[in-house]
């Protein structure tokens, strides 16, 4: 094969692509100052600000203190985390302890942390799904130092530093089916434990009670892989659900709000959103098919008596989808207010990453 | 380096940077993220590359960072249906060997697009991909295997 023939197995790059790159290379600014976020940098950012306010403080880490942090603290555990958890569901394999520190299911929607530690609380390297030993462990610096001395595999890290090395990882599956879900993971304690919060979607539930199969499993060069698995119950969360129409245009931006879909529980109020963007107040140097460049994704959550965003739930944010490709119109997920949201009015505000600041600003009753 | 020197450099680097992010992410959006955020970064640290000479080694290795930390967030969010992608402008041996490179474990599918698509030298892959060469040569190896 020609080098030619190569690369036509993935085509040119599209119009969309062409279009990001150079507004991207328009926007560069010589003093290097300029802010950029994607909604992704966004959603990560808020996760990092929640992990240094949140129990991970007391977080250090054997793999580059802050770095390591940075790119893998706490996702999206509510502010306040107190499900009422009353259970205690612990596993063991081998000399490791896998324990589920908080869980509850909320509609449909399971969230859970799982803590995964030595018997003998000694630290050590947990390695989950999709990294390998041979990986270099600079490759979990996110702070980019090409310079960087470190060019040793985990493998020749952990043998340095006299760390044993564990693949581990823990889901949850119902009626012998995994359920699409997320997740995140972050070390504690000095890396004496590994905690992994996950959120695993379309739970189905008898009688206010969820029955889940808990799978876990580890992996070491002597045992070889080793799974386990047993039953939980947990209580679900009764909610109610509804939708608000709204059918309001954003003033000052080319959104208009169609509606929003509701669920609230004791655990947290979720909002789902539907909107599109209006054609006819669209700027010029917006291209077709580039709705994405505009950001107005970056929807916040607002308290409309304090003007503050509201404490997070543990409803991922994003998730919208692209209903219709001519006009632009979006559904999906908004995020989740943790708590019992009593306003009967909501604000969202849009963020624009590139200003760094909201732009607009809308009040919708929602009861 | 001036900005125009790097968007020059940039744009010259525009096929092999879509091609690679192809090769990690499936959805055009996540392509565009991954690029947008090599590109600021990489112009925020310029500062950093002391060797001008391998400035393209260093933006795919920039791109190839970001695009796995959208994969590991993708991992982490509920997964959202993909913006509808353009139909692919091919047909035949081009979706034959794409489907072929997309099988590859993620781990060997890089290395077969630097090396046969890029044609970049086994050192200068394990310098993008922070490894050592005989790590390289045995994951091309692997993939050469498959096929």
């Amino acid at each position: 094969m020609t080098n030619e023939e190569w690369k036509a197995a993935f085509g040119e790059p599209t119009a969309s692509f062409d279009a990001r790159f150079q507004q991207t290379l328009n926007r560069l600014e010589e003093e290097k100052t300029m802010k950029r976020f994607t909604l992704r940098t966004v959603i990560l950012a808020a996760a990092i600000i929640l992990a240094l306010t949140g129990a991970a403080c007391a977080a250090a880490n054997y793999w580059m203190i802050g770095d390591y942090f940075g790119t893998r603290g706490p996702g999206h555990v509510p502010e306040g985390f107190e499900s009422g958890y009353q259970a205690d569901y612990t596993q063991e394999i081998g000399n490791l302890h896998f324990h589920i520190r908080d869980a509850y299911v909320s509609g449909n929607t399971l969230t859970a942390m799982v803590e995964v530690s030595r018997k003998d609380e000694m630290p050590a390297l947990f390695v989950t799904e999709g990294i390998e030993e041979d990986d270099l462990i600079a490759n979990f610096d996110q702070a980019l130092s090409f310079d960087a001395e470190e060019k040793r595999t985990i493998a020749e890290y952990a043998r340095d530093e006299g760390l044993q090395i564990y693949h581990v990882g823990s889901w949850f599956t119902q009626d012998g089916k995994m359920k699409e879900g997320a997740g995140d993971e972050w070390a504690e304690d000095e890396y004496r434990r590994l905690v992994i919060l996950c959120q695993v979607q379309d739970i189905q539930n008898s009688n206010g009670l969820a029955q889940l199969s808990w799978d876990i499993y580890m992996a070491d060069k002597e045992n070889g892989y080793q799974p386990k698995s047993m039953t939980i119950k947990l209580p679900v969360e009764a909610y109610t659900e509804w939708t608000v129409d709204v059918n309001q245009a954003v003033e000052g931006i080319p959104v208009v709000i169609d509606r929003l879909m509701l669920r609230q529980s004791r655990m947290e109020l979720d909002v789902d959103i539907a909107y599109h963007l209006d054609p006819d107040k669209m700027p010029e140097t917006v291209e077709e098919n580039t709705a994405a460049a505009l950001h107005y994704g970056s929807i916040h959550l607002i308290d409309p008596e304090t003007d503050e965003k509201l404490p997070m739930g543990s409803r991922i944010t994003g998730g919208m989808r692209w209903l219709d490709e001519a006009h632009t119109v979006f559904e999906g997920t908004l995020g989740s207010v943790s708590g019992e949201y009593v306003g009967d009015t909501i604000r969202l505000k849009f963020y624009d990453p590139w200003q760094d600041a909201y732009i607009a600003s809308i009040d919708i009753k929602i009861r | 380096m001036t900005k125009e020197e790097f968007a020059r450099r940039a744009e010259e680097m525009k096929g092999p940077m879509h091609r690679v992010a192809c090769a990690y992410l499936r959805c055009e959006h996540d392509r565009l993220d991954a690029v947008q955020e090599t590109l600021l970064k990489a112009w925020k640290g310029l500062g950093r590359l002391k060797k001008p000479e391998y400035f393209n080694t260093w933006l795919i290795r920039i791109l190839i960072r970001e695009c796995t930390n959208i994969q590991r967030h993708q991992s982490r969010v509920r997964p959202m249906e993909a913006v509808p992608e353009p139909p692919p402008n091919d047909a035949g041996k081009a979706v034959e060997v794409r489907e072929a490179i997309l099988a590859l474990p993620e781990s060997q599918r890089i290395v077969v697009v630097l090396f046969y698509m890029e044609g970049y030298a086994v050192e200068e892959i394990a310098r993008a991909l922070r490894l050592p060469k005989g790590t390289v040569c045995s994951r091309l190896n692997r993939a050469q295997g498959s096929n």
